[in-house]
C-alpha cells in the first residue's frame, strides 16, 4: 500500500519543502498532490482518491479551517484524515483544532519523522 | 517585558527557525555592522495582534538579497543558481518570517494567547535606520551576510 497525500499551503517554498520532507520519510507515497487554498483542494478531492491531507490554517479564497468544516459538511469527504501544519502555537488554536477533529497538528518548521508519525498514526503501517 | 530576555528570545528563536526551516546556520553579528544609511537590505514585516486586542505590534526583518536565493535553495534541496531558487526567494523570506513570528509570539506571551498575523509585506528602506536604533534590534549573522530582526511591541493592558 502507497499513501495518496494532498498538501494545501498557499506558499510554493513550503509546498516544495514539504513535498521534500515527506520524501525523506521514506514512506511508501503513490502520489503528491499540491494545490495553494481550500477551494482548489476540494476541487482534487472531489476528482482524486487521497489518503490523507496537510494543510496550512491561513490561505486566501479558503482556508484550513473553512476547508475542514466544508469537508464534514460533505459525505464523501468526511472521513479523509486532515493534519494542520501551521506556525501558530496556541492552546485555543489547538483545541479548537482538536474539535474539528484534525488527525494531528504539527508546528513549523516541519521535520520528517512528524509527518511520518502522523502518517502512520493515522493511517497505520503498510506490507513491505 | 525584561528588555534582556525578549532581546534573548528574539535571538535565540529566529537562530533556531532559520536554521530549522531553511538550514541557515547564524550566530551573533559581533563586527563588521552594516552602515544602514547605505546597507542594500531588503524589509519584509508582519503586524500582529492579539485576540483580545490587549497586544499588537510588528516585527521586521532585513537581509541582503543574496540569502533569500540562499534560502529558497535550500528549503526546496535545490542548487542557488537553479532558477527557481531566484524566482522563489521572497516567499522563503516571507515564509521564515511568518514561522518566526508564531513561534517568537508563543515564546514571549506564551501559549494561552491566540494572535492574529497578518501576511508579511514588504516595508520601505527609510524605515531600516529607526528600526537599527530600536531596543528590540538584534543582529544575527547567516552565510557570512548580516540579517536583522526588529521586534515592535505595544501593550495596552
Amino acid at each position: 500500500m502507497a499513501y495518496t497525500i494532498l498538501i494545501v499551503d498557499d506558499s510554493d517554498v513550503i509546498r516544495g519543502s514539504l513535498q521534500r520532507t515527506i520524501d525523506m520519510t521514506k514512506l511508501p507515497v503513490n502520489h503528491i498532490f499540491s494545490e495553494n487554498n481550500g477551494k482548489k483542494a476540494l476541487e482534487v478531492l472531489r476528482n482524486e482518491w487521497v489518503d490523507i491531507i496537510f494543510t496550512d490554517i491561513h490561505m486566501p479564497k479558503m482556508n484550513g479551517i473553512e476547508l475542514i468544516t466544508t469537508m464534514q459538511k460533505d459525505v464523501e469527504l468526511s472521513d479523509i484524515p486532515v493534519a494542520v501544519i501551521s506556525s501558530e502555537g496556541s492552546k485555543k488554536r489547538m483545541d479548537q483544532l482538536q474539535k474539528l477533529g484534525v488527525c494531528g497538528y504539527i508546528k513549523k518548521p516541519f521535520t520528517p519523522e512528524q509527518i511520518r508519525e502522523v502518517v502512520l498514526d493515522t493511517l497505520g503501517g503498510w506490507d513491505e | 517585558m525584561n528588555k534582556d530576555a525578549v532581546f534573548e528570545s528574539i535571538k535565540n528563536t529566529a537562530g533556531t527557525i532559520l536554521e530549522d526551516s531553511a538550514y541557515l546556520f547564524t550566530a551573533s553579528l559581533e563586527d563588521g555592522f552594516p552602515d544602514v544609511a547605505t546597507w542594500q537590505a531588503q524589509g519584509i514585516a508582519l503586524s500582529y495582534t492579539d485576540e483580545d486586542r490587549h497586544i499588537s505590534g510588528e516585527i521586521h526583518m532585513w537581509y541582503p538579497p543574496e540569502i533569500s536565493t540562499i534560502a529558497a535553495a535550500n528549503m526546496l534541496g535545490i542548487d542557488e543558481a537553479d532558477e527557481k531558487a531566484l524566482s522563489k526567494g521572497d516567499d522563503a523570506l516571507r515564509e521564515i518570517l511568518n514561522i518566526l513570528a508564531g513561534n517568537l509570539l508563543t515564546e514571549l506571551y506564551g501559549e494561552d494567547v491566540l494572535f492574529n498575523l497578518t501576511v508579511p509585506y514588504e516595508i520601505d528602506q527609510s524605515q531600516l535606520v529607526d528600526d537599527e536604533a530600536s531596543d528590540y534590534a538584534v543582529w544575527l549573522e547567516t552565510e557570512d551576510y548580516p540579517v536583522l530582526i526588529v521586534l515592535h511591541a505595544v501593550e495596552n493592558r
